[in-house]
C-alpha cells in the first residue's frame, strides 16, 4: 500500500513538475529574449525528454520511500498505538566515519590524473559523493554548533535562545531542514563561484592585448594601405598589423588551435601582453627566425606535450613542423591559441593581408574608434575600442551566466518549500511539547521568539554546511574544467559567502512564520492530549 | 528543600472558583462539561478530585490552573483573578504560583533531567547558576541526583514523574496541580510518588490538588471532592 502511495505521489509530482518546468523554461526564454534585444528564442522539448522526466519522478518517489517503508514495517504495533516511537535522532559513529571517508574520496578522486572523458565523470561523481558526505556529517556538526550557539544566545537572546539552541539537538525534522538547506546552498554557492570565476577569467583574457583600438575585417581587406590610413587618423599614436590564422588542425590529433598569431619583434611587445610561463626572453629569442611555436598551457596539457616536442600543423602550404619553445596562459580563444614567427605564418598559411590591426591612441579610444568606423564604412572594416569590446563581452558573459545562476536559485526555492513543509510537520509533532512549555509558564511571545531563534539557527547552520559542501565542489571544479579542456582557476568573492548565509536565514525565518502563528493560537489542553 | 520561612495560614483560601461553567462546542451541539462549580481550597490542603470518566474533573483542574478558560465564572489563585490576566501574566502565574504534574509526565525529550527541572527558572529569565543550590535540594528530595544528566527516555516511569514533580516545585509555587499523577505507574511506584507528594504537602506546606480515579491515592489527601455530570456533588 505504501509503495503504491509513493508511486501515485511520483505520478502526480511528475505531471505537475513537467508542466511547471516547461513554464519556467518558457519564462526564462522570454526573459532572455528581451535581454537579447527581442530575438525569438524557441524552446524545444521532445516526448522522450518528457517521458524521461516523468519516469525519473516516479522512480525517485518510489525508491526514496523504500528505506522509510522498511523502517516503518519494523515498528511494533504497541509502540505505534501508545505513541512511544523514538523520534530522537541517535548518532552512530560509523556514519561519521563514513562521511569523512566520502569527503576524502571526493577530494582525492580528481587528483588521480586520469585522462579522457572518464575523468570528468569521476570528478562529477566526486562532487556528488562530497555533498553526500557533508549531508551525513550534518548532525555531528549541528551538535558542535549547538554548544557554540548556546553560549552565544545566552548573551544575545537570553534564556529563550538557550532553550532554542537545546531544541536543535537530535531533532530529526530540524536536522532534515539543515540537510535540505545544505544541499540547496551548496549548489548555489558552487555555481555562483564558478560563474564569478568564469566572468573574471574571461574578462582577464582581454589583458592579453595592450591596444586601445582593435580593427578587424568584416569582409574587407586589411592591407598596408588601410594600415597607413589608420596611422594617419587623428588620435592614433601607433598602429601595427597582426597576421593570424584561425582554426588550424594539429596533425595526428583531433584538436585545432583556434587562433595563431604572428610574432614580429618590432611591434609585438608594444601591443601584446602575453603571460609567458617561462622566461620571456628565452621563449622569444629564436622565435622569429625559426619554426618554433609558443602554445597555451591548456593546449599543452590537453595534448600531453612538453617543451621541445614537435607538432605538425596543417597549413595552406602542407604539413609543417613547429617545435614548442614555450607556453603561456590565456582564456582568449577559450585557451586555444598559439604564437609563431610572422615570417613563417605568412609563408605557410599564404597570408597576404593582416588578420587585424592593433592601434594605440592619444585621444579617447571610443571617439577614435568611432572616427575610424566612419572612415572605413564602405570598406567592410570594423573598428572598436578594446575597452568597449571588453565591456560587450562582459555583458554577454553575464547574460550567459544568468542562465547558469537561475538553476540553483530554482533548486533553492524548491528546497525552501521542503523546509517549510518540514517546519510545519515539526510544529505538528511538537504541539504537545509546546503545550507543555506553555503549562510551565512559557508565554506566546516567548514561544514565537524561541521558534524564530530555532529557525534562524537552522538557517545559519544550513548555510555554513552548504558553504562547506560548496567549497568541496569548487575545489573539484577546476579539475572538471581542466578535463573539459577549459582550465580555469577558481576565484572566491566575499559577497557570495554573505549571500548564502543571508539566504539560508531568510528561507528558514520565512518558513517559520506559519508555525509561529499557529503556536500563538495553540489550545494548551488539546495540544497536551495531541498524539 | 528549605522549609518555608512563614507558617501557612491554614484559613487562607488559596484557590477559589465561583460559579464556574465550561461548555464545549462539538459541531453544532454544545456540551456543558462544568455547571456552576463553587469551590474553595485552603492553603496547605491536599485535595483529591474524584469522579467517573467524563465528569469534568480534569477540566476543573485545568481551569483552576489557568490552562483553560471558563465559559463563565471566575477562578482566583492567591487572590489573583485569572480571567483579567493577559497571556504574559498568566504565564508568569504558571511559572511562579502554580506547578503542574501530568499523567504522562510531559517532559521535554531532548532536555536532560536538570534541564527539564530548571525550565520554569529558565522561562522566568533568571540565571541558572543562581539556582544551583536549589536544584541540588530538589534533586535530593526526588532522589534523582545520580540521573541528572539523563534524558527522559533513559528513565523509568516513576523517575520521569519525579522529574515532573521536581519541575513543578523548583520555583516554589504555592499550588501543585496534578492530573492523575500515578495513572501511568505501577502500584509500587505510584505509592512512592504519592508519598513524595504527601511529604511536600506536610513538610513544605504546599497546597496540592490532584485528579484521580484511585481511592488509594485519594487517601493521601485530607479532602475529597466528588464531581459528577459537571457538578460538585460531595466534599
Amino acid at each position: 500500500m505504501l509503495i503504491c502511495e509513493s508511486i501515485i505521489y511520483g505520478i502526480i509530482g511528475g505531471i505537475i513538475g513537467i508542466v511547471v518546468g516547461i513554464g519556467i523554461v518558457k519564462l526564462a526564454a522570454i526573459g532572455l529574449s528581451s535581454q537579447a534585444g527581442g530575438i525569438d528564442i524557441n524552446i524545444n522539448y521532445s516526448t522522450n525528454q518528457i517521458a524521461i522526466a516523468f519516469i525519473f519522478a516516479v522512480s525517485v518517489s518510489t525508491f526514496s520511500a523504500i528505506i522509510p517503508i522498511i523502517k516503518v514495517s519494523k515498528l511494533s504495533v504497541k509502540d505505534v498505538v501508545l505513541n512511544t516511537i523514538d523520534t530522537v535522532q541517535r548518532k552512530k559513529i560509523w556514519k561519521f566515519i563514513l562521511a569523512l571517508v566520502l569527503i576524502l574520496i571526493a577530494l582525492i578522486l580528481p587528483r588521480l590524473s586520469i585522462k579522457g572523458g572518464i575523468a570528468i565523470l569521476l570528478d562529477l561523481i566526486g562532487m556528488v559523493i562530497g555533498t553526500i558526505g557533508v549531508v551525513i556529517i550534518v548532525p555531528y556538526f549541528t551538535r558542535l554548533f549547538v554548544i557554540i550557539l548556546e553560549k552565544l544566545y545566552a548573551l544575545i537572546f537570553r534564556n529563550e535562545g538557550i532553550l532554542a539552541a537545546k531544541n536543535l539537538r537530535n531533532n530529526k525534522n530540524i536536522l532534515n531542514n539543515i540537510s535540505l538547506l545544505t544541499i540547496g546552498i551548496s549548489a548555489l554557492f558552487m555555481l555562483n563561484i564558478v560563474s564569478f570565476s568564469l566572468g573574471k577569467e574571461l574578462v582577464k583574457a582581454y589583458e592579453i592585448s595592450k591596444c586601445d583600438v582593435f580593427i578587424s575585417s568584416n569582409g574587407g581587406v586589411l592591407n598596408n594601405d588601410i594600415l597607413s590610413r589608420v596611422r594617419n587618423t587623428d588620435g592614433i599614436s601607433e598602429a601595427a598589423g597582426m597576421y593570424s590564422a584561425n582554426s588550424t588542425k594539429i596533425e595526428d590529433t583531433n584538436s585545432n588551435i583556434m587562433g595563431i598569431y604572428g610574432y614580429n619583434p618590432k611591434y609585438f611587445n608594444d601591443f601584446m601582453n602575453v603571460n609567458f610561463l617561462q622566461n620571456r626572453d628565452n621563449v622569444l629569442k629564436n622565435l622569429y627566425d625559426n619554426r618554433e611555436i609558443v602554445i597555451t598551457e591548456s593546449v599543452r596539457q590537453s595534448l600531453n606535450l612538453n617543451i621541445g616536442d614537435v607538432i605538425t600543423l596543417k597549413t595552406a602550404n602542407g604539413d609543417r613542423d613547429y617545435k614548442i619553445s614555450g607556453t603561456f596562459s590565456t582564456l582568449m580563444y577559450n585557451g586555444s591559441m598559439a604564437i609563431v614567427s610572422e615570417k613563417y605564418l605568412k609563408q605557410d598559411f599564404k597570408l597576404n593581408q593582416y588578420g587585424s590591426i592593433f592601434a594605440a591612441t592619444n585621444k579617447d579610444p571610443d571617439e577614435v574608434a568611432d572616427n575610424l568606423s566612419k572612415q572605413f564604412k564602405g570598406n567592410q572594416i570594423n573598428a572598436i575600442s578594446w575597452r568597449s569590446m571588453e565591456e560587450q563581452n562582459a555583458k554577454q558573459i553575464n547574460q550567459m551566466l544568468m542562465i547558469i545562476k537561475i538553476f540553483p536559485v530554482v533548486s533553492l526555492v524548491i528546497g525552501a518549500f521542503g523546509v517549510l513543509n518540514n517546519f510545519i510537520i515539526s510544529f505538528m509533532e511538537r504541539k504537545r511539547q509546546l503545550a507543555v512549555l506553555a503549562s510551565v509558564g512559557m508565554s506566546k511571545i516567548q514561544t514565537i521568539k524561541m521558534l524564530f531563534i530555532e529557525a534562524f539557527s537552522v538557517g545559519i547552520i544550513g548555510a555554513v554546511m552548504g558553504i562547506f559542501g560548496g567549497l568541496i565542489s569548487t575545489y573539484i571544479m577546476p579539475f572538471v574544467l581542466k578535463s573539459a579542456n577549459f582550465p580555469m582557476p577558481v576565484h572566491y568573492e566575499a559577497q557570495i559567502f554573505i549571500t548564502c548565509l543571508i539566504l539560508g536565514m531568510i528561507i528558514t525565518l520565512i518558513s517559520s512564520i506559519i508555525p509561529a502563528l499557529k503556536s500563538s493560537k495553540l489550545n494548551i489542553i488539546e495540544a497536551i492530549k495531541y498524539e | 528543600m528549605e522549609a518555608l520561612q512563614r507558617q501557612p495560614d491554614l484559613n487562607e483560601v488559596i484557590i477559589e472558583a465561583k460559579e464556574l461553567n465550561k461548555t464545549y462546542k462539538l459541531g453544532t451541539e454544545s456540551v456543558d462539561i462544568l455547571k456552576n462549580i463553587n469551590l474553595k481550597i485552603k492553603r496547605g490542603e491536599f485535595v483529591s478530585i474524584m469522579g467517573p470518566s467524563g465528569s469534568g474533573k480534569s477540566t476543573l483542574l485545568y481551569l483552576l490552573g489557568g490552562l483553560d478558560k471558563p465559559t463563565s465564572g471566575s477562578v482566583k489563585i492567591s487572590g489573583k483573578e485569572l480571567s483579567v490576566m493577559n497571556d504574559k501574566a498568566q504565564s508568569i502565574m504558571r511559572r511562579r504560583d502554580v506547578g503542574f504534574v501530568f499523567q504522562f509526565y510531559n517532559l521535554i525529550p531532548n532536555l536532560n533531567v536538570e534541564e527539564n527541572i530548571m525550565l520554569p527558572i529558565l522561562l522566568d529569565g533568571k540565571k541558572l547558576k543562581d539556582y544551583k543550590e536549589k536544584l541540588e535540594n530538589i534533586l535530593e528530595i526526588v532522589s534523582l541526583k545520580d540521573r541528572r544528566k539523563h534524558t527522559p527516555r533513559e528513565l523509568s516511569g516513576g523517575q520521569q514523574q519525579r522529574v515532573a514533580i521536581a519541575r513543578a516545585l523548583i520555583n516554589e509555587p504555592d499550588v501543585i496541580l496534578a492530573d492523575e499523577p500515578i495513572g501511568n505507574l505501577d502500584s509500587k511506584t505510584g505509592r512512592e510518588v504519592m508519598e513524595l507528594l504527601r511529604k511536600i504537602n506536610l513538610e513544605n506546606g504546599k497546597t496540592i490538588v490532584q485528579v484521580t480515579h484511585s481511592p488509594d491515592s485519594a487517601k493521601y489527601g485530607q479532602k475529597i471532592i466528588y464531581v459528577r455530570d459537571g457538578r460538585v456533588v460531595e466534599e
